[in-house]
């Protein structure tokens, strides 16, 4: 049973129960789910997430989308104690919500699971995004866990090894040839006309159920934690619905009464000081944020023009929490001290999270002994180099990349004319 | 001095169905007030009642987004494209 929900737009509140695009047909706004009231509440709620799968799809109550076939493997990731690197920065309670254990090494495969259950509703059998790396990658194995096809739009500067590694995964890639703010703009237009109208754009068309699925990492660190909430969570962000996500969902928690009632944790935000627009603003006391051209070494993190971003300054604002940006050139060291102190690989936005969280913790913003989990939303990369010697996919049609396009509809509709390989019916696992 | 306007799915609505049309204009300001002239709506959809572009309407002369030109002000060359779209979500 999912849970019932309705859309409102953000910007003037008109509520509406479907939507055909992911915004208000009236002001342009961007549509938030308001989730109703689950199933149940309290300890038989409680009772039921307990008796459920170790994956996200144990909070499927509190979820307003359906699981995805092969979905199972996403999510339920550790919790780990960092007491090594707790005691490097001074934090005596530190702990690593560590989403390199997901099946492409990253938070997004739990929001391309969250978009997949949704997009299959619909009947929707191609999933596609515009990415270079971590959504590349969940969207890629998402869709071919669920049988469905995958197209990912990158930018043609993006290195061939890169490329290949998003086909070996199974999508079929395409090269645009623009820089990644265009491509992007590529896929909300393709997400608007055509034959690519049909397809699952997971974090366009899609976007309202795929933050859904950001919200399980809040759900599984209070259940971890024996159901209550820490007194502060450190989060990277890039559009900030990560972030936005979380405090929503620990607010959610207390309102269900899976936790105690009280406060959500104190909601600090992470960003590199070469992409910093909310820290910036945060620091300036504004209540705007104004936008950026990224220069940053965190390239999962580099969005200049963060569309959530007024929403997460006021959610750090109201938690008594913050929006910390940390010097690029501290960002491959915290990084390695991660690796070192706690054997976490993570990708250049753990560096971040744990610069964040040294300085947030030398200003002295954390009240001693109170419990900090610092979110390390994605693994290092190596994992996606292509292994050669890999087992054929029995049953998939291989990815492959296409020829390189110009950034137009047309073009896109030309070279994936029929859409790409859609897996047979039945997925194969 | 002739600009397209590539219009969203829900604009369309406003220019009978159209994905591009042809108006007059130099300034992304004045290019948009021929478009409200030549297919009226466009301006209660597009700014705000104070005038200026909605926080969530991004317009793009060719590859730029004005908001880091000009603005409303942005000079639109002869013949060049202006782009309305939704907020990009990106990730
Ligand atoms: C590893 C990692 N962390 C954080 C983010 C930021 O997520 P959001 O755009 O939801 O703020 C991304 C997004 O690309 C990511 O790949
Ligand atoms: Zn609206």
């Amino acid at each position: 049973m999912t849970r019932p929900s309705s859309l409102r737009c953000r910007a003037c509140g008109e509520v509406r129960a479907t939507a055909s695009v992911q915004y208000c047909e009236e002001c342009f706004g961007p549509l938030d789910l308001v989730p109703g009231p689950p199933g149940a509440t309290g300890d038989e709620l409680r009772a039921r997430i307990e008796a459920g799968p170790p994956s996200m799809w144990r909070y499927a109550p509190l979820l307003p989308v359906p699981a995805p076939p092969g979905a199972e493997s996403v999510g339920w990731t550790p919790l780990r104690p960092a007491p090594a690197l707790g005691g490097a920065v001074g934090v005596a309670d530190l702990w690593l919500k560590d989403e390199s254990a997901n099946p492409a090494g990253s938070f997004k495969d739990r929001v391309v699971a969250a978009a997949l259950g949704r997009a299959l509703e619909d009947g929707r059998r191609v999933a596609a995004c515009a990415s270079t790396g971590n959504l590349a990658h969940a969207v890629a194995g998402g869709a071919r866990r669920a049988g469905m096809g995958a197209v990912v739009l990158v930018p043609a500067a993006l290195p061939g090894d890169d490329r290949a590694a998003i086909a070996a995964a199974g999508a079929t890639v395409v090269p645009v040839e623009a820089g990644y703010d265009a491509v992007n703009r590529l896929a909300v237009e393709a997400s608007m006309v055509g034959e690519t109208e049909r397809w699952a754009w997971v974090n366009v068309g899609l976007r309202p159920w795929y933050v859904e699925g950001s919200a399980t990492v809040a759900h599984e660190i209070a259940e971890q934690l024996g159901w209550r909430v820490p007194d502060a969570v450190v989060a990277p962000m890039a559009s900030g619905a990560f972030a936005l996500a979380l405090h929503r969902a620990f607010v959610d928690l207390a309102a269900v009464g899976l936790v105690p009632a009280g406060p959500p944790p104190a909601l600090w935000v992470a960003q590199p000081a070469g992409c910093a627009p909310v820290a910036a603003a945060f620091a300036a006391g504004a209540d705007d944020v104004a936008p950026v051209r990224p220069d940053t070494a965190a390239p999962s993190l580099a969005m200049g023009d963060p569309p959530d971003g007024p929403e997460v300054l006021a959610a750090a604002r109201a938690s008594t929490g913050g929006v910390v940006a940390v010097p690029e050139h501290e960002i491959a060291p915290a990084q390695r001290r991660l690796a070192e102190l706690e054997g976490v690989a993570a990708e250049p936005a753990g560096g971040v999270v744990v610069g964040a969280t040294a300085r947030i913790a030398a200003a002295g913003r954390l009240p001693a002994g109170a419990t900090v989990v610092a979110c390390i939303t994605g693994g290092a990369h190596d994992r996606w180099v292509p292994d050669p010697g890999a087992p054929d996919r029995a049953g998939q049609g291989p990815g492959r990349v296409t020829g390189t396009i110009p950034p137009t509809v047309s073009a896109l509709s030309a070279e994936v004319a029929g859409g790409p390989t859609v897996a047979p019916e039945e997925p194969n696992r | 001095m002739s600009v397209t306007v590539r219009v969203p799915t829900t604009l369309r609505t406003l220019t009978g169905g159209e994905s591009e049309v042809s108006v007059e204009g130099e300034t992304v300001g004045a290019v948009l007030t021929a478009l409200d002239g030549a297919h009226p709506g466009f301006k209660d959809k597009l700014f705000d009642d104070d005038g200026n572009l909605r926080r969530f309407v991004n317009v793009f002369v060719a590859d730029d987004d004005v908001r880091f030109l000009d603005g409303l002000d942005t000079s639109v060359p002869d013949g060049e494209t202006l782009s309305i779209i939704p907020a990009v979500a990106g990730g």
